[in-house]
């Protein structure tokens, strides 16, 4: 039944390319189509916001990502990172500086600012970067709250410009007569988490990348091939950093009145990102996509259900009325975690490629060897193992 | 040293069926199958000497028994089937296995090893008898009682992890390449001491060695593994003499 | 091969003693030996309780190599059970402390058959990722079932405006001198308990060597278990101590902040040494009173953050904690 591909042939290319342009259309098309069931999804444009935090998220995960996986070093305070982002964004554009300019610059601020904490890990070893993230995830907010005067402290600060569709190089075509402003965000951070992907992408595939992956692997052996190992440990952190700022940048980007409170910046956003960090699936690229989505959409769904008075007529006030019924969110999310540790290690990702491998199997045909005729099976087999690079949770 | 003595050492008729046998034993790491099918036996009171090169699958074997590596087949200890047991089951039903690279525990000092070894007994005044002789074989150790063992030498480890196992007053002793990473000195001290324990105590060995001019001089029967299948076997001095094996494994 | 333990740990104690000498003389001649005294035991009550916390943290992460994320949010819970226990059940507040600990115990001892155990335990990352699962879960079972808001926790010590004793002239109430107490005694326990029973020297085996523990007949799994409900235990009676020193009230996260300085204490002790973790906690209680008392410029919202990064500039001293051993690889 599984029907069987030559990597690099034309056929592969021909699905890769089929598959690619189905998610592309998807995506583009997403502000313009309504989820059934506003109860559960809220109206259209509660919709599009929900779509744009996903993006935002997955940005985020990506970059955790990019730490956990190919560094095997785990931080729940990344969420400092975010909120680190989001507040210089705004406080940048509350100052004059051009919303898009304000991208770069937070990453860039947030890079130095990862290279900074993530430069004594040089020197100590073990779980200084464990127990220095978590640290920073919890004096984040406390660090807000004292400087009152620049972050508005407990009150949060508000964005005084946003994102606005703008005619580029005075040409004929003007965003502003396509689409409305909402739509209009959420492509405009449809393109940057796409341009973030395919760094990302680019930069696994690299020797830079593959010099991760061993480090996380075996640190001594990585370092007696010549990794600069210290250094490319600084510099995962330094770029998760820089991705988390990024998404920081793309959750105010995305409202029309940017507002930064220390309450979304907590560890608890920390957490809820390696949750769906590794229900998408560790080390991976693409597993940050359905990470983001549960994340963020099953959530949401979950917060809806905590306020509905009945569900299929059975009575739920008691849930609706309680006053601790946030905790649910964590309870079902902590569960689902376990499962997803316990069934499937791999995180969604594993899931789709388990499912696609009984369609198609891709026989891996690297450049360097010539054209074999057949399929040996020891190929297919390595074909299994190809797909993914090998999953730290095993 | 008549305070020490394995069990079994005093049988006086002579045991019918071996204390440690193996029928079509096969042993995978993943999909890569190490062993293919081997039949070994070790008879009460005898040295028994699995020879072989690297990758024959000398050390696979002695994991095989203790379960630390998937297997299919039968493995009886004492005639009870012991190949669905956990290791940790396996080491309490009489076997130590002292592994390749002595296994010490680094941490604890020399005597809490000993006493480490001697985990599995109740009998405290026998513990206590059993350390101080073990102190008095190994001298060396007994210097040492306090030093953390990660701090010994490989030697010293050796000794200490032979007399750790043998705290246990086990059925059979499991050796995995002893002599591995030691200064041939120590290692003709080595297998000189072992094979007076088995002369001496009756203790059973089943010895993996790569080093097998001082393997031979203590053993009783010999098997020769190549590629996870037994090529030859018989009694040391019908190996010792064998051609092939004096070329490949002697050296002469 | 290690080097010893006695020369790492000598030395450390020697650095740590030169330097908390030098700040001790300088804070003296700021603001008065008096002053200094009295923020130095109130500086005792938060260390011994970071202590006692990174003490369970440190029991975990020598036996298995994993951090705990969940050490707080487990010591939390069963603080609210004793809570419970002696405001909503009138118990004596001693008994429902212990009840709690008991029962954190036996849920940590389930927790770990019924999650941990599955895994390799040379695998690290699953069995941690399963402690971040079981934080998120505590924290919102703890809020779903006692809410959000501050409550009273009682102190099992005698407590009354009167029950004070005066120290070199300092007031200090009987309940702080409980606290110490009952950390330096249970640290006292514990060491006799892992240097001295079977039980203990099973949990010394496994935190050096697995596999040779199941070569010798040692119960890898249940002596693992043995090691979690300990550290829920000792985590339990930390959250319930520092609570009846009234310094913070009783809500779903208050042990988030203790577990920072936890860990810190922990990591500067050296993180596979006892002694260490509870020298770090007293030694992080101590900066944080001292850094909160005689650096005035710096407000109580950056005492954290400060107390941090002084953190790191120890570690980066000493790297591998005041008492903590080099291990040489071997490739």
């Amino acid at each position: 039944m599984p029907y069987t591909v030559r990597q690099g042939t034309s056929q592969h290319k021909g699905l890769v390319a089929a598959a690619s342009a189905v998610g592309l259309l998807v995506l583009l098309a997403l502000p313009y189509i309504t989820l059934p069931g506003e109860k559960w999804f809220g109206n259209p444009t509660g919709q599009i916001l929900n779509w744009q935090r996903t993006l935002a998220f997955a940005v985020a995960i990506l970059g955790l990502n990019l730490l956990i996986g190919f560094s095997g070093q785990i931080s729940i305070g990344h969420s400092a990172f975010v909120g680190l982002g989001a507040y210089s964004t705004v406080l940048m554009t509350n100052n004059s500086v051009p919303f898009y300019l304000a991208l770069p610059l937070a990453m860039l601020l947030c890079f130095a600012v990862g290279c900074i904490v993530g430069l004594p890990a040089l020197r100590i070893k073990g779980l200084y970067l464990v127990v220095v993230t978590f640290a920073l995830g919890i004096v984040f907010p406390t660090l807000i709250e004292k400087y009152e005067s620049f972050t508005g402290g407990s009150n949060g600060l508000k964005g005084k410009s946003s994102l606005v569709p703008k005619a580029p190089f005075d040409s004929m075509f003007d965003p502003r007569d396509r689409v409305d402003p909402l739509r209009y965000r959420y492509y405009v951070l449809l393109i940057v988490a796409a341009i973030m992907f395919l760094t990302a992408r680019n930069m696994v595939r690299s020797r830079a990348g593959r010099g991760l992956v061993a480090l996380r692997d075996n640190a001594t052996a990585a370092t007696i091939n010549g990794v600069p190992v210290p250094i490319y440990k600084v510099l995962a952190f330094g770029i998760s950093a820089a991705y988390c700022g990024a998404a920081g940048w793309m959750l105010m980007a995305r409202d029309a009145q940017p507002f930064a409170s220390q309450g979304s910046f907590l560890v608890d956003l920390g957490i809820t990102l390696i949750i769906g960090l590794v229900m998408g699936g560790v080390a991976t690229i693409g597993g940050a996509i359905p990470g983001a989505i549960i994340v963020v959409i099953v959530r949401y769904l979950l917060e809806q259900l905590t306020t509905k008075k009945t569900l299929l007529g059975v009575d739920m006030n008691w849930l609706a009325t309680r006053q601790g019924k946030g905790g649910v969110v964590s309870i079902a999310f902590g569960a689902l975690l376990v499962m997803f540790v316990f069934v499937l290690p791999g995180g969604v990702m594993d899931g789709l490629r388990r499912l696609r491998m009984r369609f198609v199997r891709i026989i891996p045909q690297p450049s360097w060897l010539k054209d074999v005729g057949g399929t040996p099976p020891a190929a297919v087999a390595a074909a299994e193992a190809d797909q993914v690079m090998a999953n730290p949770l095993g | 040293m008549s305070s020490v003595e394995s069990q079994g050492a005093s049988a006086g008729a002579p045991t019918l069926q071996p204390l440690l046998e193996a029928r079509n034993l096969t042993a995978n790491y993943g999909p890569i199958r190490a062993l293919h099918g081997i039949d070994f036996e070790v008879r009460q009171g005898e040295v028994v000497v699995i020879l072989g090169a690297n990758g024959a699958g000398k050390t696979t074997t002695i994991r095989a028994i203790c379960q630390m590596v998937a297997t299919t087949g039968s493995i009886k200890l004492d005639g009870v089937e012991i190949s669905k047991k956990s290791t940790t089951d396996i080491a309490r039903s009489g076997v130590a296995h002292v592994p390749q690279g002595r296994g010490t525990f680094p941490d604890l000092s020399v005597e809490d090893n000993l006493m480490v070894g001697a985990f599995t007994r109740k009998d405290k005044p026998g513990v206590q008898a059993d350390k101080d002789t073990w102190f008095s074989v190994f001298p060396r150790l007994a210097e040492r009682r306090a030093q953390l063992a990660g701090s010994l030498s490989g030697g010293e480890q050796q000794m200490l992890a032979v007399a750790r196992a043998l705290m246990s007053r086990p059925k059979v002793l499991l050796l995995d390449e002893p002599s591995l990473g030691l200064a041939p000195i120590i290692v003709q001290d080595l297998f000189r001491r072992l094979g007076t324990l088995n002369k001496e105590q009756g203790i059973t060995m089943l010895v993996v060695e790569q080093n097998a001019n001082l393997a031979f001089d203590i053993a009783d029967r010999a098997y020769v593994l190549e590629v996870g299948e037994i090529a030859l076997q018989g009694t040391a001095e019908q190996l010792r003499s064998d051609d092939a094996v004096r070329r490949a494994y002697l050296g002469y | 091969m290690q080097a010893r333990a006695e020369e790492i740990g000598t030395r450390g104690l020697m650095i740590t003693g030169g330097v908390v000498v030098v700040l001790s003389l300088i804070f003296i001649l700021m603001d008065g030996p008096g002053l200094f005294w009295k923020r130095f035991l109130d500086g005792l009550g938060n260390g011994f309780v970071y202590g006692a916390v990174a003490l369970a943290l440190v029991l975990i992460y020598k036996a298995t190599g994993i951090i705990n994320f969940a050490q707080g949010s487990l010591a939390m819970f069963f603080t609210f059970i004793a809570w419970v226990l002696s405001n909503e059940q009138s118990w004596p507040v001693w008994l429902a402390i212990v009840t709690a600990m008991a029962a954190s115990a036996l849920s940590a001892a389930a927790i770990e058959r019924v999650l941990i155990r599955p895994f390799d335990p040379s695998n690290h990352l699953p069995i941690t990722i399963i402690t971040i699962a079981l934080l998120s879960v505590i924290d919102g079972l703890a809020l779903y079932i006692w809410f959000a808001d501050p409550k009273g926790f009682p102190s099992p010590f005698p407590s009354t405006k009167g029950d004070v004793v005066t120290i070199f002239g300092a007031r200090v109430f009987y309940a702080q001198i409980g606290i110490w107490s009952t950390v330096l005694i249970t640290t006292v326990l514990l060491s006799l308990l892992l240097n001295r029973t079977r039980v203990g020297l099973a949990f010394r085996a496994v935190s050096s060597n697995i596999e040779s523990s199941r070569l010798v007949g040692v119960h890898v799994g249940r002596t693992l278990q043995f090691g979690w409900a300990l550290a829920a235990a000792i985590g339990t009676l930390a959250g319930c101590l520092f609570l009846s020193s009234g310094t913070t009230q009783l809500q779903p996260l208050f042990m988030s902040q203790i577990l920072v300085f936890a860990f810190a204490s922990a990591t500067i002790g050296g993180l596979d040494s006892l002694v260490g973790a509870v020298v770090g906690g007293l030694l992080v209680g101590q900066l944080q009173t001292m850094i909160g008392g005689y650096v005035k410029f710096i407000g109580s919202d950056l005492v954290l953050a400060t107390t941090l990064v002084l953190i790191i500039l120890v570690l980066l001293v000493r790297p591998n904690g005041l008492f903590g051993s080099k291990r040489v690889e071997r490739v």
